[in-house]
């Protein structure tokens, strides 16, 4: 009963998406480029503030840091945050190893586990100390399933008391469940994610929150990737864009005019 | 001023085994003794009834059975109530797939709960689930764009060449409904990208309450043509006069709420106490 | 009822009294049913991963497809991760798996969820309605404007100064959010603890013996929840 898509190259009603899109892509593009001479100024994010003083404290405790970034998976939209979350995962091991913390990293989805090595590896080697990382217990897979792994992750928690959690990347029905029980054992959290629906359930237990996006922009910056940098820098563009045709669109409707409207259903 | 800081201490850190024992209590006692709140219907627990109800006889609707065992308490009766609603209905052809694993086993528990043979439904005729089909967003668009390319069988293994039901069944532009019901953001979110926007699918969702707010967005911008929570499937129950598992909850959901409206009180009430009494 | 079905609500009512027990305090009953489950999840993925080879893959190759040998061979050479000379060949059908993933959901991304958002609240009214509808209205654009805004990171500039309450605005507005979203998680976790109430209440309860064998599970349950060194035996768990 629908119309087959396909007939045509271009297609009423998309017209302007497919500008648009081009046009962040060539944002992203040229940001990527100037990223690698420079790397731009982010603004302030309190929750990346944190983490040295949680590698401290659990340093000070002698107790390990629990690490997730959620039910990462490489395949999916999601993937941008499993990546973000790797890079402070890299950022958090550097510190921790400095101070004498151990870091647990639990891994959702296989796939990750190789990526994970040596993220954690490099940042040993970084922070001077190669033989003091311990794959076998310091990264773990735990399960590919959910409820599974979130069970498995409430385990550690009970078990090894670690005296601080950080949670960054795609979370979902088990954010809940890992703030409290890390809240309950008295672990100072710092979570993160970019999926709207578990958002609230960090910000009201964790102490520390990087909120949606804030994630991409941690992982940029701590990484200093320019690709990640130049990427976040080309939608701050099309972000600024989105807030311009917004503002337009309204006063000129209220103008009377449909004009904004009409373009961009163009 | 020591004793009172030590009250407001108290009261702000009252162990969780009595709030959860207190909680447990106001589960219990409606279910034991129905209280009978009543159940109002809500404007778009009446769109999405309409909307089935409108549906001219011979159409197709696409049924993503997606939730996870986890979400069945509360998905589970409204998919059985809008499942009812179908059959109730008559002259339409319901077509089940399952982006989540655990989808075809929680398939067979609702169908027996709706028992299709009452209303003269029959499996391949009226009715059936083409099977888990692994990827999310990749097995939507597979499934869109050709349905038969992606799966052969049903979820039992049986070819579907076999049933009546997928004569004529090709791609998305085959079905002029799609139901979700779904447990993921990534599969509430996933169809709008690769069946609403493409296709021009019509969109019935209905996810957890927790994740309304997060899909609110796309029915206001005409995505999504009905957006329920389970936790609505009282409504549903009661539109489609089969009261069930979601009309037995709302007495249960009513008294177990103001519980939590008295423990953010007096959380308050231990906040401030404990600030204005000097610490 | 059949026995199979006796024995399938059994042991789910068991295991949905030992799950919850972690709600009051972590003992050897909610370990027990943790493992098993950690277990029957993994085996439950193993057999749907064979059965998706098998039914997405081997059946279309046998019946003359012979281009999935592509795909069977891209999904081995996965494997190659582990050996520890050609490792660096998984990366291939990864790299392949992620383009087609982030390609697919991108392809309607800009639609679905940039120009469609824009256009819906580009779309809202300030004159011509009744004044709530006006008012709601204005709270809406200004909460998405400044949501936005919040999320522009590579111009700090944005952020200082007197500019700095438009972010301040969208923290309200976004803790608003949260707290909606709170609450109705509350209803969605209290529908979950209904469901599995209803069914001990409804479905194991009735059933011969269960009345009996609950008090006996409880008092099991609350003796394990006792710290290991303040009962008499076992002094581990």
């Amino acid at each position: 009963m629908f119309g087959k898509i396909g007939d045509s190259m271009l297609i009423s009603g998309r017209i302007f998406a497919l500008g648009m899109l081009i046009a962040i892509w060539i944002f992203v593009l040229v940001s990527m480029e100037q990223a690698k001479k420079k790397i731009p100024t982010f603004r302030k994010m309190a929750g990346l503030d944190a983490i040295p003083e949680m590698v401290g404290r659990a340093a000070e405790m002698n107790k390990p840091i629990h690490f997730t970034t959620g039910l990462g998976d490489l395949t999916s939209t999601v993937a941008p945050q499993l990546v973000a979350g790797l890079s402070v995962l890299g950022y958090v091991s550097e510190l921790a190893a400095k101070a004498g913390a151990k870091v647990i990293y639990s891994v959702y989805q296989a796939q990750v586990m190789p990526i994970a090595t040596e993220i954690m590896k490099d940042a040993y080697v970084r922070a001077g100390k190669p033989e003091e990382f311990d794959v076998e217990t310091q990264i773990r897979y735990l399960s590919g399933e959910q409820f599974a792994y979130a069970s498995a992750v409430q385990g550690i928690a009970e078990r090894e008391r670690p005296a601080a959690n950080i949670m960054i990347g795609p979370f979902y029905a088990e954010s809940m469940l890992f703030s409290e029980t890390f809240f309950r054992i008295g672990a100072i959290q710092l979570a993160g994610t970019a999926r709207g629906y578990q958002i609230p359930f960090f910000a009201v237990v964790c102490d520390y929150l990087l909120i949606a996006e804030e994630i991409y922009a941690a992982g940029a910056y701590l990484s200093k990737d320019p690709i990640q940098v130049g990427s976040i820098r080309g939608q701050d563009v099309g972000k600024m864009i989105a807030i311009i045709l917004i503002v337009l669109g309204v006063i000129a409707l209220a103008a009377g005019s449909k004009i904004v409207l009409d373009l961009l259903k163009a | 001023m020591r004793e009172k800081r030590g009250f407001w201490s108290r009261l702000e850190d009252i162990p969780r085994e009595v709030l959860y024992g207190l909680l447990l209590i106001a589960f219990i006692i409606p279910m034991i003794k129905p209280i009978g709140f009543p159940v109002p219907v809500s404007p778009e627990t009446q769109k999405w009834y309409d909307t089935i109800d409108k549906l001219p006889a011979g159409s197709v609707i696409m049924i993503d059975f997606g939730y996870s065992g986890g979400g069945e308490p509360e998905l589970g009766p409204m998919a059985v109530a809008v499942y009812h609603h179908i059959f109730k209905r008559g002259g339409l052809k319901a077509i089940a797939m399952s982006t989540s694993i655990e989808g075809p086993l929680l398939w067979d528990k609702a169908m027996a709960e709706v028992n299709p043979s009452q209303y003269g439904a029959q499996y391949g005729v009226d009715y059936i689930h083409i099977g888990y089909i692994a990827g999310t967003e990749t097995a939507m668009a597979a499934v869109g764009k050709d349905l038969r390319a992606t799966t052969s069988t049903d979820y039992k293994g049986n070819p579907l060449d076999q049933y009546p039901i997928m004569e004529g069944i090709k791609d998305a532009s085959s079905f002029d409904l799609l139901i979700v019901f779904t447990t993921g953001g990534d599969q509430s979110e996933g169809w709008v990208r690769q069946w609403v926007t493409p296709y021009k699918t019509p969109y019935l969702c209905s996810v957890l309450a927790m994740m309304k707010p997060t899909m609110l967005p796309y029915q206001k911008a005409g995505q999504i043509i009905a957006l329920t929570s389970g936790a609505q499937a009282g409504e549903m129950e009661y539109l489609v006069k089969v009261p069930a598992r979601g009309i037995k909850s709302a007495d249960v959901m009513t008294l177990t709420h103001l519980l939590i409206v008295v423990y953010v009180i007096v959380g308050n009430i231990a906040y401030y106490g404990k600030k204005y009494s000097g610490g | 009822m059949d026995l199979g079905s006796v024995i399938q609500i059994w042991l789910a009512a068991l295991f949905t009294v030992w799950i919850y027990s972690i709600a009051f305090r972590d003992n050897v009953f909610f370990k027990f049913a943790e493992h098993t489950f950690v277990g029957a999840a993994a085996g439950h993925n193993i057999v749907y991963a064979v059965d998706n080879i098998r039914r997405y893959g081997w059946t279309p190759f046998t019946q003359g497809a012979t281009l999935y040998l592509v795909v069977f061979l891209l999904g081995l050479i996965l494997y190659t991760r582990y050996h520890s000379k050609y490792f660096w060949l998984s990366r291939f059908p990864l790299a392949i798996m992620v383009g087609i993933g982030i390609g697919l959901s991108m392809r309607a991304t800009v639609t679905a969820e940039f120009i469609a958002q824009i256009i819906s609240t580009a779309s809202l009214q300030l004159v011509g309605v009744d004044a709530w509808t006006a008012f709601s209205n204005l709270i809406f654009i200004i909460i998405v404007v400044s949501v936005v805004y919040f999320f522009v990171f590579t111009f700090p500039g944005l952020h200082g100064g007197g500019r700095a309450v438009i972010p301040k605005i969208a923290r309200y507005g976004m803790m608003a959010a949260f707290g909606y979203a709170f609450a109705n998680t509350v209803l969605s976790r209290f529908q979950m603890i209904f469901g599995r109430l209803d069914f001990l209440m409804s479905s194991w309860l009735p059933l011969p013996g269960a009345m009996m064998v609950l008090p006996i599970v409880l008092i099991l349950l609350i003796y394990a929840m006792i710290p290991a060194e303040k009962r008499p035996w076992p002094k581990s768990s």
